[in-house]
């Protein structure tokens, strides 16, 4: 298992009508099975009437995917935006706030 | 529906780094414990409490940057009223948290997320927050309280549709409750996952004896 861990971030999937589906490592961890599980689970697939490769009502295994490291910062922002992220400055909340586009608060220089 | 996982103990990057600097160190690696049961609690209730997810030392290193970014905090002109608000990009300690719970967050959501919004909320006198929804760049939040002990969230599934103007005129109706919803509180050492966009939460508010902090970590799908 360390070796999926150190190269795959998400498994895609894609059912008969071309959608993708992006499932992350993290919830096919928590979908393993015991192992004492697997061969009720192998009965259950050679009696599924589903098709390989997928058909309209299956999905198939398209490969898994690693993102760069970079990624995890798409859409890591300062912002402050309180509430519902509205960005316009000024804005009066009815809860006696003015939503503002820029941080109400600054740490102190690092000396 | 509570559930307890167990974060390694948090590596605070030097709290002078740039946040370019505490990005690469990556610290923290979680492990998070996610049961089906918290994953279905989520999904169906749009809410989850997971327990000591960090220790006691984490927890003095976040209160300690709250109550240090509070004491320096420079109020723009015209600002009135909580919450006052400190970013993740100003707080390496939490910005280290926020990517430390990524796997989390993607565990608990089956969604490949990415951090997006990252804050202490400081609540100096009084830690009432209006009905709302949370932002845009969010499809999962998740809060704790790091300073004093700020009352329970009330969540309100049954509101869930509703825009900013109609939850304005529901709590500004002279008919509203401020103890309805489904009170939950602030797991010890841990997180209340909350879907924030979509269930709308307030807190009616009661006076804070001392300075009060929620950090509020959010997530978004990367696609």
């Amino acid at each position: 298992m360390k070796n999926i861990e150190a190269e795959v971030d998400a498994l895609v999937i894609a059912d008969g009508e071309g959608n993708y589906y992006v499932l992350p490592r993290e919830l096919i961890e928590v979908s393993r099975i015991e192992p004492a599980a697997k061969a009720r689970v192998d009965k259950m697939l050679k009696a599924s009437k589903a098709s390989n490769p997928a058909g309209t009502r299956d999905y198939s295994y398209l490969g898994s995917i690693a993102l760069p490291a970079e990624a995890k910062w798409t859409h890591f922002t300062p912002s402050v935006a309180w509430p519902n992220g509205v960005q316009t400055p000024g804005r009066k909340h009815p809860a006696n706030m003015i939503m503002l586009d820029k941080p109400v608060i600054s740490a102190s220089k690092p000396k | 529906m509570r559930a307890r996982a167990i974060l390694p103990e948090l590596v605070a990057p030097d709290s002078t780094a740039p946040i370019s600097r505490v990005a690469g160190r990556e610290p923290v690696r979680a492990a998070p414990a996610i049961g089906r049961d918290l994953t279905r609690h989520l999904l169906v209730h749009g809410h989850a409490m997971i327990e000591g997810v960090w220790s006691r030392k984490t927890a003095r290193r976040l209160a300690r940057e709250a109550a240090a970014l509070f004491a320096h905090r420079q109020v723009t002109s015209g600002s009135i009223g909580p919450p006052q608000q400190a970013t993740a990009s100003d707080a390496p300690v939490l910005a280290s948290l926020q990517f430390a719970l990524l796997p989390m967050a993607r565990a608990l959501t089956g969604q490949l997320l990415v951090p997006s919004c990252g804050w202490y909320n400081f609540y100096p006198t009084d830690d009432a927050i209006r009905l709302h929804t949370d932002v845009e760049e969010s499809d999962l939040v998740l809060l704790a309280s790091v300073l004093g002990e700020p009352g329970p969230l009330h969540l309100h599934p049954e509101l869930q549709g509703r825009v900013q103007s109609e939850l304005d005129a529901i709590q500004n109706d002279p008919g509203w409750n401020p103890a309805g919803g489904v009170a939950v509180p602030y797991p010890p050492l841990g997180i209340l996952a909350l879907r924030g966009r979509k269930v709308p939460h307030h807190r009616a508010g009661s006076p804070c004896s001392s300075l009060t902090a929620v950090i509020a970590l959010h997530y978004k799908t990367l696609w």
